[in-house]
């Protein structure tokens, strides 16, 4: 059973595709922004696999800023949800509507 | 026993994957994330990642995840009813049909045939903290002190959305 | 071991004075309690001037940095002047609008900094995790900036459809350069550099630049992954609508500009193709919807869309391989230095230009929650408030190019390029566009001046934001009749990037 790059990129491949098509179907925000974070750990994913495959340690180094980026995304993210739930008491997309003409 | 981390570890984060962006609710959604956190820690095991692997259980599926969690229980436990209609599964799924065909395209993958593995010869104690410490801290000075400010933004920006009519303590 | 790289402190200088400025605005704010806002928007502008002055004082020697994470080169140079005019008078524009609101919001000082500091990061970078981080830092903070109304739920909608979209960017940003990095064996623009000057990545190697193309066509607002930019302009303050028109879009040329010039010039050309098509959905649907907009904002939103059009075309006229042949990588170099420095100029000219026209409506004020958003709320405008009426005209007649401001010839110099990078028809549609485009900004100076003089409910006056932004309409005028010196500046600057 020996497993290279390719059997990574595409797992890594079909992994962010999912978060995508989430991420596009689904409307709640609360979800979308977790589709976000399977697409982020798609691509730390590839990163690690080169990684291997270089033997080399920057894709680590990468993974590892983006471990502290997503965390920070999500901070910001979920304070501004919170903010509009306040007022709205919903986190649907579809309510999203207060700008539209 | 990396093959066998490979299939376990994916069928873990690809499922887990698939299983969120199909659940009703945001609780369950959140659940299956951390599935698939775990799955891909596994992967991070399985590609000599040790040090990446213990931090995607601790930050990811750890902080992050119960983040997420708290959250949702503070917004929709007491109000948001879940998205109506029954969980579509073919949506998810139906991303993976692409994927499908670059597969078939490829059209060697079978275990173990065709495709090559990782070379075998890595340099000693990689993946381990003290290396990526290394590189850290001498090579990626400026990234590392770069995401210190990331931080600061993050916490600026949350601390003044979440005070909101409030006064802050000291002023 | 740890090997720390070499650090070049006066090169770095300004950098420090930035992100050092604001974690002591940030401090000062916490924990000095005798403070007022104007103390907060001194110190700001201190903080500002101080990394002005150090890059005027302290002349490194220009190079990479860090051991290759950063190079800074009169290129950079440039973009930081400018973001740094565009965070000052940010920064004055808003503790305009928050002393009208009585609204104090002291997180908008160290955010705006923050922002900055990314931006000039984004621009220097030639690394793609510095790229990244640079996009992240000054993504983050503007964010938070755009949900600036303490709760106004506009505003908080337009920060979250932002969040939204920019991280779904991002995870497309990371997913390409994770695909660049396994190519090239590096994160570096040099190790990019080495297998796609040659044209020869593979697929893998062209995926992964899509892929950061799009993350970058998400923050210059490239059709089609616009969608978010009329909402966002038009919820966010109109100050910081004024910050995300110029300084974002600045930063983010100018980092696509390096990274498609200096990394990847052999394959670039392969993309050029799709590249054309973007560049003419980016011209005509920014246009044709600015038509039929009846909010300013948004009216502004599509036209900066429109305008991002016009600097792909200068990119294009970069990038363009010579009769189709894609095996010649870049033109000859009197070309790409026409289409460079055109693209500089232009920049500065938009960057005054909107930064002008967003002055005037963020100082006229707020009424029942909403700002002075629609065309008719500038009914008679130059009755009542002459030097706000005059400011928004000159702005608007630059944006629609009127010969006599730097709108014109900043257009004219991007043309000409794209015409002698033999991109004829692109160049008569751009011109065409822009004829287009004078419908709608002139009806908003045709509103101001030719209607009745009726009160409105937005009459807001604010003397620092009126002469901030008569200065820069003043330079507007400047430029577009004595463009020069500046223009030699842009060529010159432009000329440190090729090397």
């Amino acid at each position: 059973m020996e497993v290279g790059l390719t059997h990574y990129l595409l797992l890594a491949a079909a992994v962010f595709l999912v978060g995508m098509v989430g991420f596009i179907v689904r409307r709640n925000t609360l979800i979308m922004l977790m589709c976000v974070e399977l697409m982020l750990s798609a691509a730390n994913l590839v990163f690690v696999a080169f990684s291997r495959e270089l033997g080399d340690e920057a894709g680590h180094v990468f993974v590892l800023m983006n471990f502290a980026v997503a965390a920070a995304e999500v901070a910001i993210g979920l304070a501004i949800l919170m903010e509009i739930f306040r007022r709205r008491r919903s986190v649907d997309a579809d309510d999203l509507n207060t700008l539209m003409e | 026993m990396e093959g066998f981390l490979f299939y376990l570890g994916g069928a873990m984060m690809l499922l887990g994957g698939v299983a969120m962006v199909a659940s009703r609710s945001a609780v369950s959604a959140a659940c299956w994330l951390v599935l698939s956190f775990l799955g891909s820690a596994a992967l991070f095991a399985a590609l000599q990642a040790p040090f990446l692997a213990v931090l995607q259980i601790l930050v990811y599926a750890g902080a992050i995840m119960v983040l997420f969690l708290f959250v949702i229980m503070m917004l929709e436990g007491p109000v948001m009813p879940a998205e109506a209609g029954r969980p579509k599964f073919w949506i998810p799924a139906g991303a993976l049909v692409p994927a499908a065909i670059i597969l078939v395209a490829t059209a060697r993958w079978v275990p173990g045939a065709g495709l090559p593995g990782f070379p075998g010869d890595l340099p000693p104690g990689f993946g381990q903290p003290v290396r990526v410490a290394q590189l850290l801290l001498g090579e990626y000075l400026l990234a590392f002190e770069l995401i210190s400010i990331v931080l600061v933004v993050a916490i600026i920006g949350a601390l003044a959305l979440g005070s909101n009519e409030r006064t802050l303590p000291w002023k | 071991m740890i090997t720390v790289p070499p650090v070049n402190w006066p090169a770095l200088l300004p950098y420090l004075v930035i992100g050092g400025g604001g974690l002591v605005v940030m401090l000062v704010d916490a924990f000095v309690r005798t403070l007022r806002k104007d103390h907060l928007t001194a110190l700001t502008g201190l903080v500002f001037l101080g990394a002005a002055i150090a890059m005027i004082a302290v002349k490194p020697e220009p190079g990479p940095q860090l051991g290759g994470m950063l190079t800074v080169q009169m290129y950079t140079r440039f973009f930081d002047f400018l973001l740094l005019g565009i965070g000052l008078v940010t920064t004055v524009y808003g503790s305009a609008v928050y002393s009208q609101d009585g609204d104090y919001r002291p997180e908008f000082y160290p955010l705006v900094l923050f922002a900055v500091l990314g931006m000039m990061v984004l621009v220097a970078a030639s690394d793609l995790l510095i790229l990244f981080l640079g996009i992240e830092t000054m993504s983050l903070a503007v964010y938070a900036l755009v949900c600036g109304r303490r709760g106004e739920l506009r505003s908080s909608e337009a920060a979250l459809k932002y969040l939204l979209l920019g991280s779904f960017a991002s995870a497309f940003l990371l997913m390409g350069a994770a695909l660049l990095y396994g190519c090239a064996g590096g994160t570096s623009y040099a190790a990019l550099a080495a297998v796609g000057g040659t044209g020869e990545g593979g697929p893998l190697f062209a995926v992964g630049l899509g892929l950061v193309l799009v993350g970058f066509a998400f923050k210059v607002a490239m059709v089609p992954f616009h969608m978010w930019t009329p909402d966002v302009y038009d919820g966010a303050p109109a100050h910081v609508t004024g910050f995300m028109a110029t300084a974002v879009k600045a930063a983010a040329f100018g980092a696509l500009i390096r990274f498609v010039t200096i990394a990847l010039p052999g394959l670039a050309a392969h993309w050029s193709g799709l590249l054309t098509v973007l560049t003419v959905l980016t011209m005509t649907a920014g246009n044709l919807l600015a038509l039929v907009q009846a909010s300013i904002k948004r009216m502004l939103a599509y036209s900066s869309i429109a305008h991002a059009g016009y600097l792909l075309l200068g990119v294009l006229a970069i990038l363009a391989p010579a009769g189709g042949d894609p095996g010649r990588p870049l033109r000859e170099s009197a070309v790409v230095q026409a289409a460079g420095s055109g693209l500089l100029f232009y920049l500065l000219g938009y960057c005054l230009m909107n930064l002008a026209a967003f002055g005037v409506i963020s100082q006229l004020g707020r009424s029942g929650g909403v700002e002075a958003d629609q065309v008719d709320h500038y009914r008679g405008l130059s009755g009542r408030q002459p030097v706000a009426a005059a400011v928004l005209a000159v702005a608007m007649f630059s944006l629609a190019g009127i010969p006599g401001t730097v709108g014109f010839l900043g257009k004219f110099y991007l043309f000409e390029a794209a015409i002698r990078a033999q991109l004829v028809p692109l160049a008569i549609w751009g011109v065409v566009n822009s004829l287009l485009s004078v419908y709608y900004y002139l009806r908003v100076v045709v509103v101001m001046y030719m209607s009745d003089d009726q009160t409105e409910p937005f009459d807001g006056r604010n003397w620092e934001t009126i002469l901030l932004a008569g200065c820069l309409a003043a330079l507007v005028v400047l430029l577009g009749v004595f463009p020069a010196a500046v223009h030699g500046l842009t060529s010159l600057a432009f000329g440190t990037m090729l090397g």
